[in-house]
């Protein structure tokens, strides 16, 4: 029996079908009927709070020590828990920076995340904001 | 009667903070944010207000302010607005069972059965604030008319921090007396000026008025505001959306429009909006109005103001028998003079509307098997591939009327080329 993907969401009366029932062969019922799941979404399993978490494109290896590079989507989650060694975007100066949280003596740091590029740590002052804890990352390579 | 507390909550100069979300070079500098078109100022942030710039000042008016302050301007990004209007609303969902959408900025909400409003208020704030970074004011009372007056009073009065519980009586008997009576949910110009005449001034001495008097004053109305005053809720948190009466698609042209089929391209793709309103709505219109008119304020040049209606038989949400209506309307208004108009508003308005399946049926229904087909076709593909992909020829392809958005700033959550950028 052919199959055929299902690209666009099934309308009936208004209301989009998520299961939609396999033709039943006479004879031989399928024996997958019973075990019909939604596709994977990965991106929802990154966004795990869609109301706080927005994405931005990453310009430049600031980040490459935690694995995320130049052209990567990443989705930045505003509620996220401010943790110590998390990667966060901050603004500092007005400007929005890629940047690891971290504490030495009883102060917090935005440290870069980057041990090839030689950035001082900025101090988290008042006027530092943190923007958002980085919720995951999306990269895709080139097919042709 | 039992009070329960509604409350209204809304965000401060919107539009303004929806652009500081994503430009942080935006913080603590004046903005404004333009109406369609480029028009006037429709959002000012607390710094340009106190630059004197007005809501609605005309840009050209204020370019010398602009320039010396380093005013930072932008166009109105509605994709933007809505996309955080959407995420504000759905923060308040956790907070609440109810939500009111009263405006992209405003939603009243349902507050019973919470012990301490105060405090649940100013939970959702900072949430909303941490979330999605959107500075929101929240007051409650018992009517949605003095719930309005306590989110005035928290958006004047730095000392509420943002949230007015208008529910401890004390309280609204203190700080009504301090409002102007103009300053009240639904009295207009007009009706402050009666009131005034007859020696109310403030919240308090409207709350006072004899109902006969506020009804003679101002008709049921008036005497409905004066209720909701004193905290008998007048006007219910809807639990369903309104039917529809009526709907307008009107726009101005960002240049003139000197010839008829520059005007009827315009016309085309207002009316083919409509239609498309229409059928997200499940309705059909019996009525189609166009208008067309010149610029009022260029009393130098000639002067030409049209509007024509026509009945739609059968009554339709067809963008074909739309466009083909308004084509009728906006041939019969074009002047004949042969006098050099330069038209700057165009629009279609919709009247008489009902859900589709109550129309009356005409014989000819039968005839036009095809057309619910077609144009579900036709909402699917632009849905799929972005608005105005199929678009009916008449409304052309340059489209030089089309709106002048120079400044809008990019949309940052709905376009990936769009994404904000961290270095």
């Amino acid at each position: 029996m052919p199959l055929y993907r299902i690209d666009t969401p099934v309308i009936d009366h208004g209301q989009p079908v998520r299961l939609v029932s396999l033709t039943v062969s006479a004879g031989f019922p399928s024996p997958a009927a019973d075990d019909l799941e939604d596709e994977i979404d990965p991106i929802a399993w990154v966004v795990r709070r869609p109301s706080s978490t927005f994405w931005w494109r990453v310009s430049g290896d600031c980040l490459w020590d935690v694995g995320i590079r130049d052209g990567d989507l990443i989705a930045v989650d505003r509620d996220g828990t401010r943790r110590i060694g998390r990667a966060v975007l901050a603004v500092v100066d007005g400007q929005v920076t890629a940047k690891i949280l971290r504490r030495r003596n009883g102060r917090y740091y935005l440290a870069p995340a980057n041990a090839g590029e030689d950035f001082p740590d900025v101090e988290l002052t008042p006027d530092s904001e943190v923007w958002g804890v980085i919720a995951g990352v999306v990269r895709r390579y080139e097919l042709e | 009667m039992s009070r329960q507390p509604i409350a209204i909550s809304d965000s401060k100069n919107f539009y303004v903070s929806a652009e500081r979300v994503f430009d942080t070079s935006l913080a603590n500098v004046p903005v404004i944010v333009l109406s369609n078109n480029d028009g006037c100022a429709v959002a000012r942030s607390d710094e340009a207000k106190a630059l004197g710039i007005k809501m609605g000042d005309p840009l050209h008016l204020i370019r010398d302010k602009v320039e010396a302050h380093g005013v930072r301007v932008f166009s109105s990004n509605y994709t933007l607005y809505a996309d955080l209007s959407r995420r504000v609303v759905d923060t308040y969902a956790d907070f609440t069972p109810h939500v009111e959408i009263y405006s992209i900025d405003e939603c009243f909400l349902d507050f019973m059965g919470f012990r301490d409003r105060e405090a649940h208020a100013r939970a959702m704030r900072a949430a909303v604030r941490r979330r999605v970074g959107i500075p929101i004011r929240v007051g409650i009372a018992s009517s949605k008319t003095l719930a309005k007056a306590a989110n005035e009073l928290a958006k004047k009065n730095p000392v509420f921090d943002g949230v007015l519980d208008l529910m401890d009586e004390d309280l609204a008997r203190w700080l009504l007396p301090r409002v102007p009576v103009g300053d009240i949910w639904g009295i207009g110009r007009r009706t402050e000026a009666k009131l005034k005449g007859v020696g109310i001034a403030t919240a308090a001495e409207l709350r006072d008025m004899p109902l006969r008097q506020a009804r003679k004053l101002g008709t049921v109305v008036l005497e409905r505001t004066v209720l909701e005053l004193q905290g008998e809720p007048c006007l219910s948190l809807e639990e369903v959306e309104p039917q529809r009466k009526g709907m307008a698609v009107t726009r101005s042209a960002s240049a003139p429009m000197t010839d008829f089929d520059t005007l009827f391209q315009a016309i085309t793709a207002h009316a083919t909006r409509a239609a498309e309103k229409l059928r997200q709505h499940g309705l059909v219109a019996g009525t189609l109005t166009v208008i067309f008119h010149t610029n009022k304020h260029r009393q130098d040049r000639p002067q030409w103001s049209a509007a024509r209606s026509t009945k739609l038989t059968p009554m339709s949400s067809d963008t074909f028998d739309l466009v083909d209506a308004a084509r009728r309307c906006a041939r019969s208004g074009w002047p004949k003079d042969g006098k050099p108009y330069g038209f700057t508003k165009a629009g279609v308005m919709l009247d008489d509307l009902l859900p589709s399946e109550d129309r009356p049926r005409t014989l000819f229904d039968v005839m036009r098997p095809k057309s619910a087909q077609l144009m579900s076709a036709l909402d699917q593909v632009n849905d799929r591939f972005g608005k105005k992909t199929l678009v009916l020829a008449s409304e052309g392809m340059k489209r030089p009327w089309a709106l002048r958005a120079d400044h809008r700033s990019p949309r940052y959550t709905t376009r990936i080329e769009d994404l904000p950028v961290v270095r």
